[in-house]
């Protein structure tokens, strides 16, 4: 009988012991680089928002159809990147299209967020022309140095963002020294009735840079754009670690001439023209438990003071109880591109506290949001748990409550909660 | 008396003395250590796996390169979650470059952008001697037996205890402890291969940690290679296009 249990132990060993040496076998030959390569995501939403009835912003939404109770949104997402290199030469584009359908709306589209020729003489030198998404600034949830690109969802700052049609080059300069690194990236962008007309003005060629240097072991960058499609605008940034765990940073911008919408109470709707400057402080701190507290404060020179917010609305009821149906029209498009827009207020502060795998769970992350207007207190909070688990299969729920007083930014929104389950699956 | 105070002398210059060869000797055995592991300047390929107490596991393959003391650049190529995703490290500061968020954020050395019981100082690890000095070294066991001192607060872990094999020297062992004392994680190097161009050092690194009772991380190493890079390559700018070296 012995053999017989020597031959089962030997029969479970043997596969046991391979099996650990095939795991720490390595093949190298499966990540040789490829002349194409192809990857991407598809991702699945599910999206329910509990409608405020009684919110402004919801009175402007149903001016004609009646207000649901709730809206539920399942949509679909895919997003393509294909790549070639050859010598010197580089070429990519990334290709993003989404359906979705809810009970008030369907429809899909597809864009290019980026497709993009490069040059690379060499390692110090990169020439670009095509559609890019650029990034500046140092800011996690706010970036007021960010002049040559669409602006980032605060309340997911992580999303891809399409880009703008442009040429620009990458010029890097490395020393030894207190000064360690400087770089220069100008960028040229047109604004035609056809190339990059939602930017700003048609029919100007406009001009940005940044300059970046690495000193003293802090980042700092200097921006600018010229006066065109968007007004003169420079600004700067600075990003240090103070510790192993702890690092902050800036981010201050000068704008020209900035016009705003003003609606007075009784529903007059003028124009204004003025010079603002826009900062952020924040700081990215590891506490030993292995939070990460991400905390910004966001000085919006140019959004809209609680008491300015409270004209818009009191102009909606004003329309409303004079059953002024054009100026109610006229107030749902000024709201649509100014007061109703993400973030139009003044002060905001911003603090993300996420758990990289509590109580021993591996791959989960859980986190929680907080995005303030500081001056009227009303707030939006997000817990969202995500899952990494799986390989390739990243499983993220996400819910959202609003509050806030009546008039306040995000008393008034459209929803009072939302619940988002998102699928993606990376390839 | 006065031959006893003579004696007493001799006695502690001498216990000096073998204190300061042996902190030299140290010194010169951590060097070459260092070197035996892998060239100052190179290119590498890793695959880091992170092993759950169940079993279950996640696996990522980085392409990292390296310049002088300080400059270090990792590039993740699987899985697919993460391609494209760069670390870079230049002196004590260190950045991620996630292509979607397309600019790179500053990082601390103690988180992990693996998960896991790496953190991003393990992964983007320089020369053991950059980083430590030795403050003892004992050689009276079958390997030596170095204590290590960080020679900044910014340093990852405050001492390592590092065991070297006399013969191939190479580490064995290694225990990472916090200024308090705290043992943070024990790095077992183990299968010793020949990665050609002289370099013969061990391929696996497996990690495990009282903190992560029951977690394991393993780090294989596949290619080893010298070879030089501009400065250039060691920049915030530079981070998008890594994938253009190999």
């Amino acid at each position: 009988m012995r053999w017989r249990w020597s031959l089962c132990l030997t029969a479970v060993l043997i596969p046991l012991a391979q099996l650990q040496a095939q795991d720490l076998n390595f093949d190298l030959s499966s990540y040789a680089r490829k002349t194409y390569q192809f990857n991407g995501f598809v991702e699945l939403n599910l999206d329910h928002q509990v409608i405020a009835p009684d919110s402004y912003a919801t009175r402007l939404l149903f001016l004609n159809s009646a207000v649901p109770n709730t809206v539920t949104e399942k949509s679909a997402a895919v997003e393509l990147t294909g790549d070639f290199k050859h010598e010197r030469w580089h070429a990519w584009a990334t290709y993003h299209g989404e359906a979705y359908d809810s009970e008030l709306a369907s429809d899909q589209s597809g864009t290019f967020y980026e497709a993009l020729l490069a040059y690379q003489p060499d390692p110090a030198m990169t020439l670009e022309l095509g559609k890019k998404a650029i990034k500046w600034g140092k800011g996690y949830a706010w970036n007021p140095i960010g002049f040559v690109e669409r602006p980032k969802n605060p309340d997911d700052p992580e999303l891809a963002r399409e880009g703008y049609v442009l040429a620009s080059a990458d010029l890097i300069k490395s020393y030894n020294g207190d000064l360690k690194t400087l770089a220069f990236t100008p960028v040229y962008l047109p604004v035609r009735s056809s190339v990059n007309s939602d930017y700003g003005l048609s029919g100007h060629d406009n001009v940005a840079f940044k300059l970046y240097a690495l000193y003293k072991d802090t980042d700092f960058d200097l921006a600018y754009l010229s006066e065109g499609s968007r007004s003169h605008r420079f600004g700067l940034d600075f990003s240090k670690n103070l510790d192993t765990n702890f690092e902050i940073h800036g981010e201050w911008a000068y704008i020209d001439a900035l016009t705003r919408q003003l609606v007075s109470s009784t529903g007059s709707i003028r124009s204004e023209t003025t010079t603002a400057s826009q900062w952020l402080l924040g700081l990215r701190y590891l506490t030993q438990n292995d939070t990460t507290i991400i905390a910004e404060y966001y000085r919006n020179g140019g959004g809209y003071t609680p008491e300015e917010m409270q004209s818009f609305f009191s102009a909606v009821d004003f329309a409303t109880t004079t059953s002024n149906t054009t100026l109610l029209n006229a107030l749902a498009v000024v709201g649509t591109k100014s007061y109703l827009v993400r973030n139009p207020g003044r002060d905001y502060l911003y603090l993300r506290l996420s758990n990289k795998e509590p109580f021993d769970w591996l791959y989960f992350t859980p986190a929680i949001t907080l995005i303030a207007n500081a001056q009227d207190k009303s707030y939006s909070l997000s817990p969202e748990l995500l899952y990494t688990g799986y390989q390739n299969l990243e499983l993220r729920f996400k819910a959202t409550i609003l509050q806030g007083d009546k008039y306040t930014e995000f008393g008034e929104k459209r929803n009072d909660q939302r619940y988002e389950l998102r699928v993606r699956y990376y390839f | 008396m006065r031959s006893v105070h003579l004696y007493i002398l001799s006695g502690c210059l001498m216990l000096f003395a073998g204190y300061v060869n042996a902190v030299e000797n140290g010194d010169a055995i951590l060097k070459k250590v260092d070197r035996n592991l892998q060239p100052e300047s190179y290119e590498m390929y890793r695959k880091l796996v992170n092993v759950e107490p169940s079993g279950a596991r996640k696996e990522f393959v980085l392409y990292t390169v390296k310049k002088g003391k300080d400059k270090m650049v990792a590039l993740f190529l699987d899985p697919p979650s993460d391609k494209g995703r760069s670390t870079l490290r230049d002196g004590d500061n260190m950045w991620l470059y996630i292509p979607n968020v397309g600019k790179p954020l500053r990082i601390t050395s103690l988180q992990s952008v693996v998960g896991g019981v790496f953190n991003n100082s393990d992964i983007l690890r320089l020369d053991y001697h950059t980083e430590y000095h030795v403050v003892s070294m004992d050689s009276s066991g079958k390997e030596y037996l170095l204590i290590l001192k960080a020679n900044s607060k910014s340093v990852a872990y405050d001492t390592l205890k590092m065991w070297v094999d006399k013969k191939q020297l190479v580490p064995t062992r290694i225990e990472a402890f916090a200024a308090s004392g705290l043992l943070i994680k024990t790095l077992h190097y183990s299968k010793i291969k020949d990665f050609g161009g002289g370099l013969v050092r061990p391929s696996v690194l497996t990690t495990d940690s009282p903190l992560y009772k029951g977690y394991e991380s393993i780090m294989l190493f596949a290619k080893i290679k010298q070879r030089n890079f501009p400065d250039e390559v060691f920049t915030l700018n530079y981070l998008p296009r890594v994938e253009s070296l190999r």
